[in-house]
């Protein structure tokens, strides 16, 4: 096995299940969503003999996954942008959880996913960033916008989700 | 500096990590990084067969030719061939894409640029594409009535040659920079969707 494979293998270990989560933001069709997933699975197989390790491998594969997003936004003309999610897939929870609570949570995520495919392009970008993990600094390092807008950015941003999935509410 | 754990990343996470078929996508990159490279090199390849082509036709009718004005026609019209095979050679990294490891915010103003580069080089090829081949053919029409002394073939050259280097100009004027000046709006539109 070559060190390309290598690095290709490890990428799709640790970060498979990112990058699922961020397609869900980027389209609402499952067929779209698998197409721009493999779209960026093309796009880091060919940038992995260019990565130097300048950054940190995290920020690299964000950055080349929303990069490969905007540009396949365009090259669809953005047809998927409001259409109804039909397909709208995601991996069944755990069968430790309660049947009802599980129906509430699945529900609640799928409004959330809609709610972000919703914001505008770099709010989008911040949020599934940092809903992700990611800290100030990586965001940007790749978004390259400040940390201070960042922080104000996401402060409005969370409220606003919340707000529209209304966490917490439909437990009590 | 990032908030602690909430029920909102908890939602994010929900549903686990899905298997990936490695293997599977493995095979399919590979496939696919395959095609894509084939793919770019018949580009350019294609473009410098038609060139070397046109060139080598007009090149060997200029040979032939007993005429003096037909042969400087046809000469003119086979280093047009050629000058237009430099001309996309060397602008040949326009068409490229941005890379996409650069920061998102830098591949989004790369993007917009490209398609003003683009647009510039559409708009530039009434005189790198559609000038030096047009002015050869209408020397070749003069050279043509010079010969025969005949004002239909005269017409009929220069109708034929004006309306196609016409239809070409106007794809590129107006059509192609449509679509392009499109795709930049859809770029836009996109950085402000949902506002």
């Amino acid at each position: 096995m070559n060190d390309r494979e290598e690095f290709f293998r490890r990428l799709l270990t640790g970060y498979g299940g990112a990058l699922q989560r961020l397609v869900s933001c980027y389209e609402a069709d499952a067929a779209l969503r698998e197409d721009l997933l493999q779209e960026i699975y093309l796009a880091l197989w060919q940038a992995i003999p260019r990565f130097r390790g300048d950054s940190s491998e995290r920020t690299w594969l964000y950055r080349i996954a929303h990069n490969t997003a905007i540009s396949a936004s365009i090259s669809r003309g953005r047809r998927s942008k409001r259409e109804h999610p039909i397909g709208e897939h995601f991996d069944p929870p755990s069968t430790a959880e309660p049947a009802d609570r599980r129906i509430v949570a699945e529900e609640e995520r799928r409004t959330l996913f809609e709610a972000i495919r919703q914001l505008p392009l770099e709010d989008r970008q911040v949020v599934t960033l940092h809903l992700d993990g990611l800290s100030y600094a990586e965001i940007e390092q790749v978004m390259d916008v400040s940390q201070a807008a960042i922080a104000t950015r996401l402060s409005r941003l969370r409220r606003r989700l919340t707000d529209s999935i209304g966490v917490g509410e439909k437990r009590k | 500096m990032n908030e602690p754990r909430d029920e909102l990343r908890e939602l994010w996470e929900g549903g686990g990590s899905p298997q990936v078929d490695i293997e599977g996508v493995l095979k399919t990159m590979e496939n696919k990084s395959t095609e894509f490279e084939r793919i770019i090199s018949r580009r350019d390849l294609r473009e410098i067969i038609f060139g070397a082509a046109g060139a080598i036709a007009f090149g060997y009718l200029a040979y032939r030719s007993a005429d003096l004005l037909t042969r400087v026609s046809y000469a003119w019209i086979a280093a047009s061939f050629l000058w237009i095979i430099y001309w996309l050679r060397r602008n040949s990294y326009l068409h490229r894409s941005p890379a996409r490891d650069q920061s998102v915010g830098a591949y989004y103003r790369a993007l917009f640029d490209s398609y003003e580069q683009q647009v510039w080089l559409l708009r530039t090829a009434k005189l790198w594409y559609v000038l030096p081949i047009w002015s050869g053919l209408m020397l070749f029409a003069f050279a043509t009535w010079r010969v025969q002394h005949n004002i239909g073939v005269l017409l009929t050259l220069l109708i034929t040659f004006n309306v196609t280097f016409g239809f070409v100009w106007w794809l590129n004027q107006s059509w192609g920079v449509r679509y392009l000046r499109r795709k930049q709006e859809e770029l836009a539109k996109l950085g402000r969707a949902g506002e």
